[in-house]
């Protein structure tokens, strides 16, 4: 319950930062002695009086909690972590990492999230065997089957038991289809996309959901990243897009966004993971990536459609 | 900002979505009456039954804050659509298609304490609804810049906020605005408050760089800033990449190097893959222009350099000297 406490000591900062003091602050609320209280216990203190008292000094108290977990005690990483395994993007995961595994969650099922994710970078880079990652998923799905299911928390550790065994239980892959359909964007941002991403991406290469799920599912991460506007994830659902597209055989629509999913391998992965994806998509498409680029870039600046 | 947040409300929410019964939620806890008390707003909430109620629902506070941030951003959607329309300097459809869904209604999201209205002003002014004087004025009266640049806290909405004013401002306040935000990105003293920090610190990145490069007269002290803030945004967005604010910010290097006619073509290659492979949308369209045949000569040159494509992002532009 410290953190609470936190909350109130940011409020403070806040109330400093922006020359008001607690008499102004507490004007029609509480009365400076009550404040001067909660500074030191705020056991009870209600949450539609913190949230007055943030109202006036005009902060969301999303952004009190946020900046408290992520910024003010050194962001323990956690999503920065997950998105780095996520992507593979290792130029800096070591801090990360270490700061990572001396990091305790209260809450089992994100404890169970952080420490498969451990064991994935871990394994990834060849800190372990893929035997060792293969018992640790299985012991995260037990336990987040423990737990209630009906969470990010518990779809992002199945999605990756997923990616790693496509043939699993079908009704882990539903679960994890329900929750997605049902569940849109209202989680944990990164996390809903990581799982929409690990599922869409096993069916990709091993065709675990029937079409009109992927494509209902495609269309849903579509609205998603609208909302949630970042490179890697818009681009992951260009892929699938594409993916779509080419069981329509509409291959004058294909060639306005295939080249964009390409150019976005060049711009998001450089570096060692770009040989790996170029060659997904080259097979996934049959065609030579940078010539297909090209064409199509070329084609549609002579046509005036390029942008 | 939303001054009637019941917390209750998205618990009651959360458990709904969960499929846990109001007895599962509350046994050990409180009485269910209590609990409808609570929803009915006879009691309010104390903290440390929000907590355990949290608990139950296996949702840690930090991932409720962004459930609540994430269910008002998305049922309040029309807010965004505007904000980005104005943004993208589409103003008559912004004002046809979208601001009659917010006229009359009581803003929700993190944008509706300063950056709606200076939208809005902003639309206005560009329509020729009101005159460009009134709009600053009012503008002034909303942002109170001489405020903000006292404090030590900006939050998500304010720079957002900032994003449309530095579009008419004058350079006295354009160089208020970009020493201010060169401290919130070089000193970790200054707190950003903010749900979504990568989108929050690109718009820094952009704001500072449109302020200091639309400035009439630069120092030599302000050319160094410049560089560094350039420098951090290639290293910062080599792992957070936002879809549409890296084609800005990359669009504000590339004007800056043709102003000065400095040739880059890996600052032309980067700005133009950057477009090239964001899905064709409105907002693209702003960068229509600067897609000519000899650019994109420049990008197939690299295209075609398998050892540039192997190499981690931004390595070459990086290493060498910017400005």
């Amino acid at each position: 319950m410290n953190f609470y406490r936190d909350y109130f000591r940011i409020l403070d900062k806040i109330r400093i930062s922006k020359g008001i003091s607690v008499s102004d602050l507490c004007y029609g609320i509480m009365s400076e002695r009550t404040y001067y209280r909660y500074m030191l216990s705020n056991k009870d203190i209600r949450f539609e009086i913190y949230n007055k008292l943030l109202q006036k000094l005009e902060v969301d108290a999303s952004n009190i909690i946020h900046y408290s977990f992520f910024a003010e005690k050194g962001d323990p990483g956690i999503t920065r972590f997950i998105y780095r395994v996520h992507v593979k993007h290792f130029d800096d995961i070591e801090d990360i990492y270490h700061q990572v595994l001396k990091y305790t969650s209260e809450s089992v099922q994100l404890e169970t999230i952080i420490r498969i994710y451990v064991k994935k970078y871990e394994y990834t880079g060849g800190k372990i065997s893929k035997e060792s990652y293969l018992n640790a998923l299985e012991t995260a799905l037990k336990k987040t089957i423990k737990y209630n299911e009906n969470n990010i928390n518990s779809a992002i550790v199945k999605s990756l038991y997923i990616e790693t065994f496509p043939n699993c239980d079908k009704s882990i892959i539903e679960s994890v289809c329900n929750f997605l359909v049902k569940n849109g964007l209202k989680s944990e941002p990164v996390f809903t996309v990581i799982t929409f991403d690990n599922l869409l991406s096993a069916s990709l290469r091993f065709n675990i959901l029937s079409s009109e799920l992927f494509i209902e599912l495609k269309n849903l991460l579509g609205k998603i990243v609208q909302f949630f506007p970042h490179k890697y994830f818009v681009n992951r659902y260009t892929l699938y897009h594409c993916f779509a597209l080419k069981n329509t055989k509409d291959e004058s629509e294909l060639g306005k966004h295939l080249y964009k999913y390409i150019l976005g391998i060049v711009v998001l992965q450089g570096y060692k993971d770009f040989e790996k994806e170029i060659n997904l998509v080259e097979t996934l498409f049959d065609i030579s990536a940078v010539e297909y680029t090209k064409k199509a870039i070329s084609e549609l600046y002579k046509r005036n459609e390029l942008i | 900002m939303n001054e009637d947040l019941r917390c209750v409300d998205y618990i009651e929410k959360l458990r709904i979505e969960k499929e846990l019964s109001i007895k599962d939620l509350t046994s050990g806890v409180i009485s269910p009456r209590t609990y409808t008390r609570y929803l009915s707003n006879q009691v309010e909430i104390p903290l440390d039954i929000l907590n355990k109620f949290l608990e139950r629902l296996e949702t840690p506070l930090y991932q409720f804050g962004l459930y609540i941030y994430n269910t008002i951003y998305l049922e309040n959607s029309e807010e965004i659509v505007f904000f980005n329309l104005i943004v993208s300097e589409k103003y008559k459809r912004a004002y046809e298609q979208e601001y009659p869904k917010l006229k009359d209604k009581k803003f929700q999201t993190y944008l509706s304490g300063k950056a709606l209205p200076l939208s809005i002003l902003l639309m206005k002014c560009k329509l020729n609804i009101i005159t460009e004087n009134h709009m600053l004025v009012e503008m002034r009266n909303v942002l109170e810049l001489n405020a903000l640049i006292n404090r030590k806290d900006i939050n998500a909405g304010e720079i957002e906020a900032l994003k449309i004013f530095v579009k008419v401002c004058n350079d006295t306040e354009k160089e208020l605005i970009s020493n201010m935000l060169y401290k919130y990105l070089s000193d970790k003293s200054y707190m950003i408050l903010t749900n979504t920090v990568e989108v929050s610190r690109v718009s820094l990145y952009y704001v500072s760089l449109l302020a200091y490069t639309t400035r009439s007269k630069l120092r030599k002290a302000d050319k160094a800033k410049i560089e560094w803030i350039v420098k951090d945004f290639l290293k910062y967005h080599k792992r957070a990449k936002t879809l549409l604010l890296d084609c800005m910010v990359l669009k504000l290097i590339y004007d800056y190097y043709n102003k000065h006619q400095l040739s880059n073509d890996l600052i032309v290659f980067h700005y133009v893959a950057a477009i090239l492979s964001t899905p064709e949308n409105d907002h693209t369209k702003q960068f229509r222009s600067d897609i000519t045949e000899a650019n994109i000569r420049i990008l197939f040159k690299f295209l075609e350099d398998d050892t540039f494509l192997k190499e981690s992002m931004y390595e070459r532009l990086l290493a060498n000297e910017l400005l």
